[in-house]
């Protein structure tokens, strides 16, 4: 029987509003557990009657931290409204952008969010586990950090022309093709930026054995996972189809495109949170609980298509007989694909193609319904659009990175609240732990209710009859 | 090096919020790249530490939510870490005290602010806060036209 109940509210470095609640049973022990988003929008619903041409500069807007990847996401799907193949170089030019939103996004997450638990300690002074603590016990790390955001950012803002909501990517390509100075001014910066993720590689995988029991206890359960494949089964992060692959490594579906994805992906609304939790509709609502980002991403891939990246993911998955189940290996994986990213930026701009200036497509409305799917940072991201004869959208339906790990989030918080929570008060270590296991998932909330703000997240004790117990917050 | 650094940031989506995006759009008409570099963000973020540690003069443009519609604060920003560094985004203060960790650089700093009204969504400044406009860029005009003509001195009374 419930009894009791403990509120982390809200939750700290990660980006957007949330909560955790802990229940309790009458011996003290954690019964259940759940991560609630508290921050709604509701982009699906207001942009019905606007023209399909505004929703990439629309969606957009969902996020500060991502906007490429909806940006992507929705040109793709009105680039199928419209039914064209955009010409190869656009498609280059775009996934260089994408690429470069990998290198800026996943060094928030691992520099700015994630590194002072793996420098300072998890049971480390709160006062100290932040951006400053990282200064002063390893200052080439912060400096890392930046640079890597600035090499994302920078490239996002030569390609598109500004860094956050560059209008440059258009449905049927992009608005201008690349200079030749703009080339070599990227190009000059990735030996720099390929040596610091080597070195950032080094250093994790020499401090993994100091998180044993971290790596044992965070969201580490037999789940599906989801992710982009292509037909050479190389880690795909802009094209390719959907792929969901079992806990032992098995593909239990393949091949799902455009609007296929409705046979194969549910949503189901929770009471206590903004947040939906997709499934895998075949094993049905809790049962499919699926995994995304960059775990489920190295889970499926065979292999990388750059040397350096390549020999990481072999080092990656040999961690494991089988798939790696451990959510604490999302850090991990996103060094991967950071040196994955910038090793494929280099490789697509050395490509002599890359400044031609056939770089978009025009055309009218030539189908009533598009769907637009890559690998953003977090996770897959669909949308899915319907329109009328007008061009005005009647219908949109946005799957979100961090959507898809909900259930998986809530599961981890649950697994993490049993093995470190006891008694009624809760303890730094203990609740910082259990706000670690949600920041492993890198999830951007922002994105994943289509929600305003900025993402605190609380812990809240709750005794038999709701009473807190115990409630703890940090802005 | 351009010698002042302006940095306006804010919400541009959400009314007054946007007054520092604007403030630098505007900055950027009456101003040249030679005499300051200016850069508008949504919040100020750790990256920009090294943009701080190559100028003389650092002036953040930003709103705030107290204080009558309108009116223009100016005060000097000292490095500080704060308690703001728990997150992505940082406080001026915090910035300086990033730069001057990372590169041994704190530049002097002001920080202007104008009391907004509106916060909702929207693209355009409330009456008031739009009427302010003016006289800041002529105070942050002034300010750089200081730090061009002086050499290695002061420019702002501590």
């Amino acid at each position: 029987m419930v009894t009791r109940q403990i509120v982390i509210d809200p939750v700290t470095r990660i980006e957007g509003h949330s909560r955790i609640t802990i229940q309790l049973d009458k011996t003290g022990k954690v019964a259940d557990a759940h991560f609630h988003v508290t921050q709604y929008r509701g982009f699906e619903k207001f942009v019905e009657g606007r023209p399909f041409t505004e929703m990439p500069g629309i969606m957009a807007r969902i996020c500060g931290i991502c906007p490429v990847s909806h940006l992507l996401a929705s040109s793709k799907a009105c680039d199928a409204i419209l039914a064209v193949r955009i010409p190869e170089t656009a498609e280059k030019l775009r996934r260089i952008m994408n690429l470069a939103q990998f290198v800026q996004s996943h060094a928030l997450s691992f520099f700015h969010l994630s590194s002072p638990d793996f420098l300072l300690g998890m049971d480390s002074d709160p006062a100290k586990r932040n951006l400053f603590g990282v200064l002063e016990k390893n200052p080439q790390m912060a400096k890392d950090g930046i640079r890597l955001r600035q090499f994302g950012q920078k490239i996002i803002e030569t390609l598109g022309g500004k860094r956050i909501h560059p209008g440059w990517i258009v449905p049927g390509g992009v608005s201008e093709p690349l200079s030749a100075a703009h080339r070599d001014q990227i190009l000059s910066s990735v030996p720099e930026m390929i040596s610091v993720v080597l070195r950032t590689l080094d250093w994790f995988k020499s401090e993994i054995e100091n998180f044993r029991e971290e790596i044992r206890t965070f969201a580490n359960f037999p789940s599906l996972f989801m992710a982009l494949t292509k037909e050479d089964e190389g880690l795909a992060l802009y094209k390719g189809w959907l792929r969901f692959i079992s806990a032992e490594g098995d593909v239990v579906a393949d091949k799902i495109d455009g609007t296929g994805y409705l046979d194969y992906i549910g949503e189901a609304v929770l009471p206590d949170t903004y947040l939906k939790a997709p499934y895998y509709k075949p094993l049905g609502y809790p049962a499919g609980i699926y995994r995304v980002g960059p775990l489920a991403r190295l889970n499926i891939a065979k292999h990388c298509s750059t040397p350096l990246a390549n020999q990481e993911l072999v080092e990656f998955q040999a961690l494991e007989r089988h798939t790696i189940l451990s959510s604490f290996f999302y850090h991990y994986a996103r060094l991967v694909e950071m040196l994955f990213s910038i090793e494929k930026i280099q490789v697509l701009l050395s490509d002599p193609a890359i400044l031609s200036k056939q770089v978009r497509a025009h055309a009218g409305v030539n189908c009533l319904e598009g769907v637009g799917a890559l690998e953003a940072p977090r996770g897959t991201l669909i949308h899915h659009y319907k329109i009328d004869e007008h061009g005005l959208i009647t219908w949109a339906n946005l799957i979100i990175a961090t959507g898809n790990n909900n259930l998986a989030m809530n599961k981890g918080v649950l697994q993490a609240a049993k093995h470190f929570v006891k008694g009624t008060k809760l303890e730094e270590g203990m609740l910082n732990r259990v706000e670690a296991v949600i920041r492993a998932f890198d999830p951007c909330l922002s994105c994943s209710t289509h929600a305003i703000g900025r993402m605190p997240l609380a812990i809240a004790l709750l005794g038999p009859d709701g009473e807190v117990l115990d409630e703890v917050g940090r802005n | 090096m351009a010698r002042a650094l302006v940095i306006g940031y804010g919400n541009p989506s959400r009314c007054d919020d946007g007054f520092g995006w604007k403030f630098a759009e505007s900055l950027r008409q009456i101003c040249s790249s030679k005499e300051a570099e200016i850069l508008h963000c949504h919040q100020l973020v750790p990256e920009l530490a090294e943009a701080i540690s190559k100028a003389r003069v650092v002036i953040f443009v930003d709103a705030k939510s107290n204080g009558e519609p309108g009116t223009t604060d100016v005060q000097t920003i000292k490095s500080a870490r704060g308690n703001r560094s728990n997150t992505h985004h940082l406080d001026p203060a915090a910035l300086l005290a990033l730069s001057e960790t990372l590169y041994g650089v704190n530049p002097e700093s002001l920080l202007v602010t104008v009391a907004g009204k509106e916060f909702e969504h929207g693209d355009e400044l409330s009456p008031a806060v739009a009427a302010a406009m003016p006289a800041a860029l002529g105070q942050v005009r002034n300010i750089i036209s200081i730090v061009c003509d002086s050499a290695g001195d002061h420019v702002f009374a501590s």
